[in-house]
């Protein structure tokens, strides 16, 4: 069950949308001034830069959980954390988009604005990768409950078999950059990819607010009755 | 209080490479997007001559609408460029 928490927490991860968004943007500043080659080299550090950030994440958070509760989180506390999520689910469905037909995200304008001035000005895989983990770090309002399910859930499983759960949740919070960067080398543009995100707007939040719900209840039903 | 307006001047080359870069982005052949970014650029020119201040949103709106007879996904791209995160 603690793999099972670990995969759905990922999958959550997943359809969380600044760093897709921020990729996009990526591509669009970088395919106009760079070779193919370099505009691959870029996305590949992007991309490392979130999971390496999302693996640390999850990593750190095991860490301070085992030494503040002596190993996994005890009833009181999964109860907040249930709590957490259901917020989360509510936050998806009410705030994390803003309205309009467009992708805006809940973040401040101003910060907004500092991630696709940076997406824009990146010319350099390390500036990249800096990227990748800054915006995944600003998601950490959202994400954070997902980073301590996955945590504890990784806690609770032997020794060898927890870095391979962070790998796992790493992997999934990537997944859908990485199909991004296969449909951009398969001939796709930017613009099919924002066109779709717009489109599919209304699903992306009623599918991320239930996986926050099911978590949540998964959480209840197996960590805490 | 009334919030500080910037006023800068309006150019043929400023619009251009604004279509250029957007166009290029999208991966499109470079002589077609050059094409398109001077055709856009002199549409500009014509209708900012008519007017003594304008607006960028103005600028932007009168963009967006020459792009679309030549290319959508640019002028998509161009609409929306700062409404994706």
């Amino acid at each position: 069950m603690n793999i099972a928490i670990i995969f759905l927490a990922g999958l959550i991860q997943s359809s969380l949308q600044l760093s897709f968004g921020a990729l996009i943007l990526l591509y669009h500043s970088s395919i106009s001034k760079h070779y193919k080659k370099t505009t691959r080299r870029l996305s590949r550090s992007y991309v490392i830069g979130c999971g390496v950030m999302s693996f640390l994440a999850v990593g750190c958070t095991a860490f301070l959980i085992s030494v503040f509760n002596q190993g996994a989180m005890n009833t009181q506390t999964l109860i907040v954390l249930i709590g957490a999520l259901l917020a989360s689910a509510l936050i998806m469905w009410f705030f994390y988009f803003r309205k309009g037909d467009r992708t805006e995200l809940w973040l401040p304008r101003s910060f907004a604005r500092f991630i696709s001035g940076r997406a824009r000005k990146t010319n350099d895989p390390i500036e990249a990768f800096s990227l990748g983990v800054v915006s995944s770090f600003a998601e950490m309002p959202i994400s954070l409950a997902l980073y301590i399910t996955s945590a504890n859930a990784i806690l609770q499983l032997n020794g060898s078999l927890q870095v391979a759960g962070l790998i796992v949740f790493a992997a999934l919070a990537i997944l859908p950059l990485v199909v991004l960067k296969i449909r951009m080398k398969t001939g796709r543009n930017v613009v099919d990819a924002q066109r779709w995100r717009v489109q599919n707007k209304a699903f992306l939040k009623i599918i991320s607010g239930i996986g926050f719900i099911t978590l949540a209840a998964t959480i209840f039903s197996f960590w805490v009755i | 209080m009334e919030e500080e307006r910037e006023f800068y001047d309006y150019t043929h080359e400023g619009i251009r490479q604004s279509v250029l870069n957007c166009g290029l982005g999208l991966g499109l052949a470079e002589g077609w997007v050059e094409l398109i970014a001077e055709k856009v650029a002199q549409a500009m020119d014509e209708w900012a001559s008519t007017k003594d201040v304008v607006t960028e949103t103005d600028i932007r709106k009168h963009i967006v609408n020459e792009l679309t007879t030549y290319n959508a996904d640019i002028a998509y791209a161009y609409e929306n460029h700062d409404k994706i995160i």
